[in-house]
């Protein structure tokens, strides 16, 4: 059974015009002691279900701000409805929360999410600008805090190389899962967590601080870290941070020796092209 | 092909017919259609000369003292003024004349100073008293037989040879894969003048000195140069080294495989000609390339090189081991893992001939010197340097993306483990299992295995003892086979002074993990395309290996159905049958055991006659008259 949480109606503060009025207050809209809070924005009443104590005081994370890739949406008559795959809950958005959610299709930050409000929507007066500031606010620390949304300081974590550490403990848990469960197990685990990811980075120097982490890892690995151990390793850790990499398998005949490497953009990174290019291709995941 | 022997009685009587008899009756001599006997005093030299390329035997005299032998010095200017001989003297004078005459006035000194390719005798026709001499690694050949009243040299040792009698310790190194001892070779009582050494008689006693040294250059107390001058310095001996060699040759071609080693003489050899330092550049150069496995086809590379420098190319494709091409199999002097691929070699020494090619020059012995070894690690150990050694090793097993642990084992444990303990931790241990245990035990080829080999040396001082038997083994990695029979080989990689130098650099310039030969790079850097420069890997021919076993089976089952060596008590034939089996499925650690059987086994094979010979090639392209034999070979392959 789905959650339907948002309900849009029309605010009183609100009028048919969509322009933001003096006097609307979101404290006012705080718990209603069944653990729903509801939020008056550009006169959409939008209730979220109180599930955490972030929900009842919600921040907003600077940085650049974007959509959730695991977030469908499609719009109505006049309004979005947005579905979160991960939770199953559905939201529905009007106008202008569809328009805020669209400025966070391709990132932006807060602030310039207010500013285009501001200017496609007329405040008359500063108290009501004030309002209409913090009510796009709460709007996005609640997208944020539903997970709809992802936020720079996810990105920017995102952004950081694991330590040797943790590519051995991966290492070792791939190790463990290729033994008992065998590729094709590991290979569909990690890759439905890869498919939650929604960033696409292209930073260099992020990779190569991983490929470096992961080399580290499995020279020190007790016994030796097999080809594939190291590729699906590098493969996951380059993937949870958005790099669109490719984990690749090939073999060669004479005499036979199979082999597993990571492709970032055709080019090797765990390898080297002279090497890779003795084997002929059989496989290519993409992460 | 062309040789030289010499016979001398020690007592100065003529040398007795039946000695002349047996020299004349070996099989170089039967087929050689050139043969010129000379018979001075005490002496008597033969010299087979029916090639007009390739190194050509030379006699001399200067009063009492004769000369004979193959003779190329890089710096005969030199060699003049040690001989006293002006530079307008010098001219019309052969380079063993030179060497003949330096010798007569500063003595067995005076051959420790020639720089070249070089295996001579010098004799005093009166007294019998002589000096044979060898260059430093061995590039020409040289043999002596001991007996007491007798000092017999050749070039090849089967002229010196009983028909029918081998050196079993010879066979078991053979088959072991340990390397031949340097006094042994596959003839019973012929031994190799070694490589820098001279063999000499004097009043009826023999005695031999060791003229170069490498040790002499390792560990010196090297100032702490700026690497960019010690780059230059190399560069400006290696170009030295591809002049030298390529002087006063209008038909000079390289040998270009695609590998850091031919590229760099190809590409300096080019890049001299256009600076106008030699006369013209190479008239050509070949590539062998393999397409059954991913790394014996490195045209991608030798490409590379051909399109910077304009060099014309001719490839030798896809040549398979024990390939019929339609011609009798060589018989060369000694065997080799080399003599398989005769097919080819043929095919390469023809390519180059037909071209008018006379010279071919090789990118080998590099890899003996300017490679490097980890085990310098071991040696910061023993000093007291852990840190830096747990440091480097960790850099290298990070870069190299090697395990750590195994690297840390082989390079900073191993070295300090007793022999026997080495050999049985590594599995590169393990001896053919068609080898015949009697010869194990009583050649101690468990002490032989290259691994123990691997691990010997003083504590402290383990990497330049792996350099130094690198280097001790640059002569069997060098072309004895039909291709130094038809062209005149030569090795820029083997300049005695660029040698000299790279011995006396400190590790870091060589062994530098994902960059071996670290100073070499450096030094090609603008000369070579830098796909080849900074290329890692390096060629095989694994694969072909693996797909000649499997596709040339009818033929190695013939030659297997009744060895000569299971005749000859060195291996269990029906093991080796297994062996070769296994290895076409896949054994790679077998693979090389077997080929080494093979190939001793098919020299046997063409020596015994159970394999005819191949018919030697007129001059001037005249066809070749022999006697017809049936010969099960001469059908083509299907």
């Amino acid at each position: 059974m789905c959650r339907v949480l948002a309900i849009g109606t029309p605010s009183r503060n609100c009028g048919a015009s969509g322009r933001w009025l003096p006097g609307t207050d979101l404290r006012s809209l705080t718990s209603r002691g069944s653990g729903v809070i509801a939020m008056d924005v550009g006169g959409v009443a939008v209730e979220f279900r109180q599930q955490s104590r972030e929900m009842m005081t919600p921040k907003v994370p600077g940085g650049v701000l974007r959509q959730s890739r695991h977030v469908l949406a499609t719009a109505g008559s006049d309004e979005l409805v947005l579905l979160d795959l991960r939770s199953g809950s559905y939201f529905t958005l009007n106008d202008v929360g569809s328009r805020i959610w669209s400025l966070l299709a391709s990132g932006a930050t807060l602030q310039s999410v207010v500013e285009a409000i501001r200017a496609e929507y007329d405040n008359s007066s500063a108290a009501g600008d004030l309002t209409m500031e913090r009510d796009v606010r709460d709007l996005v620390a609640r997208f944020v805090a539903a997970g709809l949304v992802i936020t720079d300081t996810t990105h920017r974590l995102a952004c950081r190389a694991p330590s040797a550490w943790a590519c051995a403990a991966l290492l070792f848990v791939i190790r463990l899962g290729l033994k008992y469960g065998g590729l094709d197990s590991v290979r569909r685990r990690l890759a439905s967590r890869l498919q939650l990811v929604t960033l696409e980075i292209h930073d260099r120097q992020l990779i190569d601080a991983c490929v470096r982490s992961v080399a580290f890892a499995a020279a020190f690995f007790p016994g030796r870290a097999l080809c594939l151990e190291r590729s699906l390793t590098l493969w996951y850790v380059l993937g949870t941070r958005g790099v669109p990499v490719e984990l690749r398998l090939g073999v060669q005949r004479f005499p036979f020796a199979a082999h597993a490497w990571v492709a970032y953009r055709g080019e090797p990174l765990n390898d080297v092209r002279e090497h890779v290019d003795h084997f002929q291709p059989l496989a290519a995941l993409a992460s | 092909m062309n040789f030289f022997a010499v016979l001398c009685r020690l007592d100065g009587s003529p040398v007795p017919a039946e000695d002349r008899r047996e020299l004349a009756s070996a099989s170089s001599c039967q087929e050689n259609e050139v043969l010129q006997w000379l018979d001075v005093g005490g002496a008597t030299v033969l010299v087979g000369c029916d090639r007009v390329v390739g190194p050509q035997p030379v006699v001399v005299r200067h009063g009492e003292w004769l000369g004979v032998g193959m003779v190329r010095l890089d710096h005969p200017a030199d060699v003049a003024a040690m001989a006293g001989v002006t530079a307008a003297d010098s001219a019309p004078l052969s380079h063993l004349e030179l060497v003949l005459r330096a010798f007569l006035r500063h003595g067995a000194p005076a051959v420790a100073r020639c720089i070249g390719d070089f295996a001579f005798v010098l004799l005093q026709v009166r007294t019998g008293q002589s000096v044979a001499a060898r260059d430093a690694f061995g590039v020409r050949t040289l043999f002596h037989r001991e007996r007491s009243d007798l000092a017999a040299f050749a070039s090849r040792a089967e002229l010196l040879a009983t028909p029918g009698r081998y050196d079993m310790q010879f066979l078991a190194a053979f088959l072991s894969g340990a390397r031949p001892g340097r006094q042994t070779t596959v003839y019973a009582g012929v031994h190799p003048v070694a490589p820098g050494s001279t063999v000499s008689i004097l009043d009826g006693h023999r005695s031999t000195r060791t003229y170069w040294d490498p040790s002499a250059f390792t560990e010196r107390e090297v100032a702490r140069a700026d690497p960019k001058d010690k780059v230059a310095a190399f560069l400006d001996l290696f170009s030295r080294a591809v002049r030298l060699r390529m002087a006063g040759e209008a038909h000079c071609w390289s040998e270009l495989s695609g590998g850091l080693d031919s590229s760099s003489v190809v590409s300096m050899a080019q890049t001299l000609a256009r600076r106008g330092e030699v006369p013209t550049g190479l008239a050509g150069s070949i590539t062998i390339a393999d397409t059954a496995g991913p790394v014996g086809d490195e045209r991608i590379y030798s490409d590379e090189v051909v399109r910077m420098h304009g060099v014309r190319n001719e490839l030798i494709l896809d040549y398979r081991l024990l390939q019929d091409d339609g011609t009798p199999i060589p018989d060369t002097d000694q065997p080799a893992r080399r003599l398989l691929f005769y097919a080819r070699d043929r095919a390469i020494y023809r390519c180059v001939r037909r071209a008018g090619g006379t010279v071919l020059l090789g990118g080998q012995a590099s890899d003996q010197y300017l490679t490097g070894y980890l085990f310098f690690a071991a040696d910061w150990i023993a000093r007291g340097r852990i840190r830096d050694a747990l440091r480097e090793t960790a850099r290298w097993s990070v870069l190299g993306e090697v395990s750590f642990w195994e690297l840390a084992f082989k390079n900073l444990v191993m070295p300090f483990l007793p022999p026997a303990l080495n050999a049985r931790l590594s599995q590169s241990a393990t001896l053919p299992p068609w080898l015949n245990r009697s010869l194990i035990h009583r050649f101690g080829l468990d002490r032989e295995q290259i691994v123990v080999r691997a691990y010997a040396g003083r504590v402290g001082h383990k990497y330049t003892a792996a350099v130094l038997r690198s280097v001790g083994d640059i002569p069997y990695g060098l072309d004895r086979g039909i291709i130094s029979d038809h062209l005149d080989l030569r090795y820029p990689f083997l300049y005695r002074p660029l040698v000299e130098f790279a011995l006396a650099l400190p590790p870091e310039f060589c062994a530098v993990p994902t960059q071996a030969k670290w100073i070499l790079r450096q030094a090609m850097t603008g000369l070579l395309p830098e796909s080849v420069r900074t290329r890692r890997g390096k060629g095989a021919i694994d694969g072909r290996l693996s797909h000649s076993l499997a596709h040339e089976r009818p033929r190695l089952e013939r030659l297997l159905r009744a060895p000569i060596l299971a005749d000859l008590g060195c291996i269990d034939a029906a093991k080796l049958r297994a062996g070769v089996d296994e290895a076409i499925h896949g054994d790679a650690l077998l693979r090389g055991a077997v080929i080494d059987a093979l190939a001793l086994e098919l020299w046997l094979s063409v020596r015994s006659g159970r394999q005819t010979a191949a018919i030697p090639e007129k001059r001037r392209g005249e066809a070749a008259v022999g006697i017809p034999q049936v010969d099960i070979h001469a059908r083509r392959s299907t």
